[in-house]
C-alpha cells in the first residue's frame, strides 16, 4: 500500500482558509491528505503547535497566511515568517528535515494555488517517507 | 583607580567600599553577594543599612542565582529607589536581554560589574570551604593561572572575565588582589567617593584580554563538537535520556521571560484517554510525555537570547547538558539574524521585530 502522508495545516481565516473553501466550491481536485485548522492570522501559530503535530506523527505541517503587505493585522505574517524561520533552524540543528514544514502565502482568491500547494506537498512528503516520530515512543 | 587592601583583608576593604557607596548616596539600596551563616553559603543580599554590609564577597567563585532574575522581580512595578547591583558578566548580560523583553527596568539601576573567572555549584563550594587547607585567595590565584577544578562548564568557556556595559567596574584580574583592587567609573562618581579617576593599568587590560581569548577558543572548541551530540534526534534523545521533565532548567533560566510559562498552564495537561490513545498508536509511550516537546519549545522561545550563564545545567538534577544544547541551537539562529544577545544595544531579539523584505523565498 502506498504511503499516504498526513498534513496538519494552520491556515489564516482571511486568506488560506478562504482559498481552501474556494478550491472546494470551484471543484478543484486536491489530495485528501490535509487537515485544516483555522486561525485568525498566521501569527497565531506558536511553534509549539507545529512541533506538537510533528512529534505526534504528522508527516508535514503547512502554515498558510496572507501575502506580505496583506495581513489583516498589518504585520502578523512577517512575525510568522520569523517564527517559522527560527523553528526550521532549530529543527535543522537537531537533524529534522525542515522540508516537513511549509509556510506559504495563499490569498482568498487563490483556490488553485491552494490545491497546487497541497498536491506538491503531498508529492514531496511521499518522496521523503513517513515521519520517524510516528513510531518514536521515547519522546 | 586602585584601592589598597589593608593587611590583606579583602573582605574588610570591600565592606568599606560598598558601605561608602550607600552612605554617599550613589545608590539607595544595594544588591550584593554576601556570606551567610558562616558555613560557606554565599548569596545575593538586598542591603539598605550600610552597617549590614559585613561579608561582602562578590569575587568568590560561586553563584547561587542569576541576579538578572532577582532584578526582574525588584524592578517590575512601581520602583522609586535607586538600586545598585553588584553583578558578574552573565548576570549583567541577562539583565540587558531581559530589559529588551520589558522584564527589567534599567532606569533606576546602577550596575557594578565585578571580574569573574568562573563559579562552581554552591554545594561544591561549601564543601571546599569546609576543607582544612582551602583558602579562597589561593583558589582564585589558581583560576588566574588557568586552573579550572570544580568550575561549571558554562564558566569554563565564558569569554567575559570582565563585564562590559557596567556603570562601574570592580576588578582584580591583573593585580594582586591581596594588595589592591581596581575601580573604574565616571569622574562624577569617583569624585563623590573621594577617588581619583584613572584608566586601568596596561597590565590589567592585557591579562583580561588574554583570558578572553583563551576562553573564546574553549567555547569554539566546545561548540564544534555539538553536531555529534545533538545533530540527530537519536543522539539528542540519548543525551537527554535522563530528563525527568521537572522544568527546573526553565525555572532557573533568567531569560525565559514569560510571566506564565505555557508549560505551567493546562494546555498540555491531557485527558487520560488521550494518553491511552497515543500509547495504543505507538504501542508504548515514555512517561512523563512531551519531554522533547518541552525542550524544543523552549529552544524556539528563547535560545536566540541565551546569554550562556549555565543556570539551566546547574539546576538540572540529572546533570544534563542543557547549557550546551541551548548554546549550540541558539548560535545557529543568532547567525541567521546577526544578533548578539546580552548587550546594551538597540538591537532587538529576532522574535521582537521583523523586516518587510527578508527571508524569502520561503
Ligand atoms: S518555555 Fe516558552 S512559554 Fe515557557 S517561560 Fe520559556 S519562553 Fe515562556
Ligand atoms: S532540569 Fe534537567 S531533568 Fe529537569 S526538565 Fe530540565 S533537562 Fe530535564
Ligand atoms: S490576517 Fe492573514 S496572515 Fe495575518
Amino acid at each position: 500500500m502506498e504511503f499516504e502522508p498526513k498534513i496538519i495545516a494552520f491556515v489564516c481565516n482571511w486568506c488560506t482558509y478562504a482559498a481552501a473553501d474556494l478550491a472546494g466550491t470551484s471543484r478543484i481536485q486536491y489530495p485528501p491528505n490535509i487537515r485544516l485548522i483555522r486561525l485568525m492570522c498566521s501569527s497565531a501559530v506558536d511553534p509549539i503547535y507545529i512541533m506538537k503535530s510533528i512529534l505526534n506523527g504528522a508527516d508535514g505541517v503547512l502554515i498558510g497566511g496572507c501575502h506580505p503587505g496583506d495581513c489583516h493585522y498589518q504585520n502578523g505574517n512577517y512575525k510568522a515568517r520569523r517564527r517559522v524561520t527560527i523553528l526550521k533552524s532549530i529543527l535543522t540543528s537537531i537533524g529534522v528535515p525542515e522540508e516537513r514544514i511549509w509556510l506559504r502565502w495563499i490569498s482568498a482568491s487563490e483556490g488553485k494555488k491552494f490545491a497546487d500547494t497541497v498536491t506538491d506537498m503531498v508529492g514531496r512528503l511521499r518522496e521523503m517517507g513517513p515521519s520517524p516520530f510516528k513510531s518514536m515512543w521515547e519522546i | 583607580m586602585m584601592i589598597p587592601v589593608k593587611d590583606g583583608k579583602q573582605v574588610e576593604t570591600l565592606n568599606n567600599f560598598f558601605r561608602s557607596i550607600l552612605e554617599r548616596g550613589i545608590v539607595d539600596a544595594l544588591l550584593l553577594p554576601q556570606g551567610l551563616f558562616e558555613n560557606g553559603t554565599y548569596a545575593h543580599t538586598l542591603v539598605k543599612d550600610p552597617q549590614k554590609i559585613t561579608h561582602a564577597q562578590p569575587f568568590l567563585p560561586v553563584l547561587m542565582n542569576n541576579g538578572g532574575t532577582i532584578l526582574s522581580e525588584l524592578t517590575s512595578g512601581v520602583n522609586s529607589t535607586r538600586i545598585g547591583a553588584v553583578l558578574r558578566a552573565c548576570e549583567i548580560r541577562a539583565l540587558y536581554e531581559l530589559s529588551k523583553f520589558n522584564q527589567v527596568d534599567l532606569n533606576n539601576l546602577f550596575i557594578i560589574g565585578v571580574d569573574c573567572l568562573g563559579t562552581m555549584e554552591p554545594s561544591d563550594f561549601a564543601g571546599l570551604v569546609g576543607q582544612k587547607n582551602f583558602t579562597a585567595e589561593q583558589y582564585i590565584s589558581g583560576l588566574i593561572e588557568g586552573k579550572q577544578d570544580h568550575i561549571r562548564t558554562a564558566c569554563r568557556v565564558c569569554p567575559y572575565p570582565r563585564p562590559e556595559d557596567a556603570d562601574m567596574n570592580l576588578g582584580f584580574i591583573g593585580t594582586d588582589p591581596a594588595k589592591e583592587l581596581f575601580v573604574d567609573c565616571s569622574e562624577e562618581i569617583a569624585d563623590r567617593l573621594d577617588l581619583k579617576k584613572e584608566a586601568p593599568p596596561g597590565e590589567m587590560v592585557k591579562k583580561v584580554d588574554v583570558i578572553r581569548k583563551e576562553k573564546t577558543e574553549l567555547l569554539d572548541k566546545l561548540l564544534s563538537d555539538m553536531k555529534g551530540r545533538f545533530g540527530s534526534v537519536t543522539s539528542l534523545l540519548n543525551q537527554f535520556a535522563r530528563c525527568k521533565r521537572c522544568y527546573n532548567c526553565r525555572a532557573e533560566c533568567p531569560i525565559c521571560f514569560c510571566n506564565e510559562c505555557i508549560f505551567l498552564t493546562n494546555i498540555f495537561h491531557h485527558e487520560p484517554n488521550d494518553y491511552i490513545r497515543w500509547a495504543e498508536r505507538k504501542g508504548v509511550l515514555r512517561m512523563p510525555y512531551d519531554t522533547l516537546l518541552f525542550h524544543l519549545t523552549r529552544l524556539n522561545h528563547m535560545a536566540f537570547s541565551c546569554v550562556g550563564c549555565g543556570q539551566c545545567s546547574s539546576a538540572c538534577p540529572n546533570n544534563l547538558p542543557v547549557f550546551e544544547l541551548f548554546q549550540y541551537a541558539g548560535k545557529e539562529v543568532q547567525n541567521i539574524f546577526n544578533y548578539a544577545p546580552g548587550q546594551k544595544t538597540e538591537d532587538e531579539p529576532p522574535i521582537l521585530t521583523f523586516r518587510e523584505k527578508e527571508l524569502e523565498p520561503l
